[in-house]
């Protein structure tokens, strides 16, 4: 292994850069974008920021007087943006899909309904959003004021409790979507409780399989180490007190995987909530990407969201 | 005994001086001393005035390391045990005769500990299983939040998630809360086919909690933001007392009650205090990586829980 323990320093490290990426990539070719099913205030203001933003050639998808009523509410013009008049929940996941499928969509953006239901019906075998035998999985960036880089994190919205096989795909699209937002060589921490292996904790078998497979070039275009406590995957002192000195992740991670749903989903939030966090997620390993943050974040957050599936589509 | 509620570490901390000045200091018997972090933690405590400590181990190492980390231990109990097991028997021992108050781990492994504080012939067994709590005073949270269980219970099945609560429980008790808000985790804020766990809470251990506890609020599934922030509640459909205001947060495995709370230590400038509860006596450990701070706050919180079992008598028959 390669002693060089620095953070590249090209690496991305904010949204503020992948802002501005996004937009670089969008001057090239305009992603066309399918809003679904917005009624909310903050997403309709996400949304038109990022049309402002030359971010998206927009288009909505739901039932028309429920959007026209929506925007009116919150004083959005609808003015020169296709909307694709269909019933708001099912069909319009189903719709936006069919636009994926059809080329008239680059990417979709989850509008106000709630996260678990729009999962279950994107995930439907007849949208076809994920082709046979790929995986598709939700990667949180998170900008923490006391963290020198990002963290990507996986999966706080789809993955309920991934197994082994699982997990080796959702490593692989962490590391994707670390490439395409520009962090080269991602440096994956395999989450568990502890940073030993105990034959009674699963998650600490994962991280130390999925750590050698990373050994063994088996994963490829990162690090990946397991399993990792949180304190030593991004806090260097912590790792070298448990003895952790030769890896390339530890104390300074920028990718996670968390063993389940409940442990990424509670983080992404303490992280929005009390580390001032600037956040951002999106589905990724479908037909397209889909931007996905959580019902409650900001617009900001939204938007962050939005950057993003520009960025990694 | 009402006293009112803690709601942050240096409420905690001025908690367990208060005991003490009261007549109640509590003495910690440590298991296999012979640990500078240990031997730190426990004469800061002792000069902070909450705590006085007999320390069971290897003398000679303890007072090497005393002398070499500028550590004044003069005024601690020290009896030379250099077999840890025997050690761990010893500090039991104390506890069992009531010449100690509280466990605390020195440098031996956890399960040495455990297995001995266990033993039958001390009689220091309690009603539940042994559980973790870590109690983090979150800046921009308005009160203590114990997540539990992050250090002991792997995977609990909903009896023993109930009694993972049971203990989280007396712990909010002995900080004064009344009644107790309890969220039940999960990454969504309804019960969903996709998460089995939401079924099982609703179905079990929300309604047995209800009928077994009186002085509690529980709700579930909620999600950390919900459970935690009100300003989150606006977008959901989830209302309640406990949204914005838990003061527990059970959560459904080790690892998701650990990753979260370090989160927050790491990035969030959370506080927090450790106790491991189910025995008739709190057990303490720290680790080395806690900070003073977090050191201190695990001996606070098990001496104010500790009093808490003598003042309501927890434990006689």
């Amino acid at each position: 292994m390669t002693p060089n323990k620095s953070t590249a320093l090209s690496e991305t490290k904010s949204f503020e850069q992948i802002h501005v990426m996004a937009r670089e990539k969008a001057t090239q070719k305009k992603p066309k974008a399918a809003l679904v099913s917005p009624a909310h205030a903050d997403i309709f203001k996400a949304f038109f920021l990022a049309i402002d933003d030359g971010l998206i050639d927009p288009a909505i998808v739901g039932e028309r007087t429920m959007i026209e009523k929506a925007a009116a509410e919150v004083d959005f013009s609808l003015d020169g943006i296709t909307i694709y008049d269909c019933s708001p929940d099912k069909s319009a996941v189903a719709t936006a899909c069919k636009m994926a499928a059809d080329g008239k969509a680059d990417i979709i953006i989850r509008g106000t309904f709630p996260t678990d239901q729009f999962i279950k019906e994107l995930f439907e075998e007849e949208t076809g959003f994920v082709e046979r035998g790929k995986l598709a999985n939700h990667v949180a960036v998170i900008e923490a004021e006391r963290y020198q880089q990002l963290l990507l994190l996986t999966d706080a919205a789809v993955l309920v409790d991934p197994d082994l096989k699982q997990k080796i795909s959702m490593v692989n699209n962490l590391i994707a979507v670390g490439n395409r937002i520009g962090i080269d060589t991602p440096r994956v921490a395999v989450l568990a409780a502890v940073e030993v292996v105990y034959p009674q904790m699963p998650a600490t078998i994962d991280g130390a399989v999925l750590g050698k497979m990373s050994e063994r070039n088996q994963i490829k275009g990162g690090f990946v180490d397991g399993p990792l406590s949180f304190d030593c995957a991004v806090d260097p002192v912590a790792a070298e007190s448990k003895g952790i000195t030769n890896s390339e992740v530890a104390g300074r991670a920028n990718a996670m995987l968390a063993p389940n749903i409940d442990t990424a989903h509670g983080v992404y939030k303490a992280m929005a909530l009390y580390g001032n966090a600037r956040v951002g997620g999106v589905i990724y390993g479908g037909r397209v990407p889909v931007a996905l943050a959580a019902r409650s974040d900001s617009a900001e957050n939204i938007l962050n969201s939005i950057a993003l599936a520009v960025l990694v589509g | 005994m009402q006293n009112s509620p803690i709601h942050s570490f240096d409420e905690l901390i001025s908690r367990a001086i208060e005991i003490a000045q009261a007549g109640r200091k509590k003495t910690v018997a440590v298991a296999a001393a012979q640990d500078a972090d240990v031997i730190g933690a426990v004469a800061q405590a002792q000069t902070d005035g909450f705590l006085d400590a007999i320390l069971v181990g290897d003398e000679v190492t303890i007072n090497k390391l005393a002398a070499n980390n500028n550590i004044e231990i003069g005024q601690l109990e020290v009896i030379n045990e250099t077999d840890i097991s025997r050690a761990a028997h010893q500090a039991a021992r104390l506890a069992s005769e009531k010449k100690a108050d509280l466990i605390m781990k020195g440098f031996l492994p956890t399960s040495a500990l455990l297995r001995t504080v266990l033993d039958k012939q001390y009689g220091l067994r309690g009603k539940t299983t042994l559980s973790h709590c870590a109690v983090l005073d979150i800046p921009g949270y308005h009160k203590l939040l114990n997540f539990t269980d992050g250090g002991m219970v792997i995977k609990p099945d909903p009896e023993t998630k109930l009694q993972v609560l049971e203990n989280a429980i007396t712990v909010g008790r002995a900080l004064g809360l009344s009644p107790v808000k309890v969220a039940v985790s999960a990454a969504i804020d309804r019960i969903s086919g996709r998460m089995p766990h939401t079924l099982t809470d609703h179905d079990y251990v929300i309604p047995k909690a209800m009928k077994k506890f009186e002085d509690i609020v529980i709700q579930g599934p909620l999600t950390f933001d919900l459970a935690t922030s009100s300003k989150a509640a606006g977008y959901y459909t989830s209302t309640g007392s406990v949204v914005g205001e838990a003061d527990i947060f059970l959560v459904d495995s080790i690892e998701e009650c650990n990753i979260i709370s370090k989160s927050l230590i790491q990035f969030a400038q959370a506080v927090f205090a450790g106790v491991i509860v189910g025995a008739k006596v709190p057990v303490s450990l720290v680790s080395r990586t806690d900070t003073v701070k977090n050191k201190k706050a695990s001996l606070a919180i098990a001496c104010v829980l500790a009093d808490y079992y003598d003042q309501t008598k927890t434990w006689d028959e």
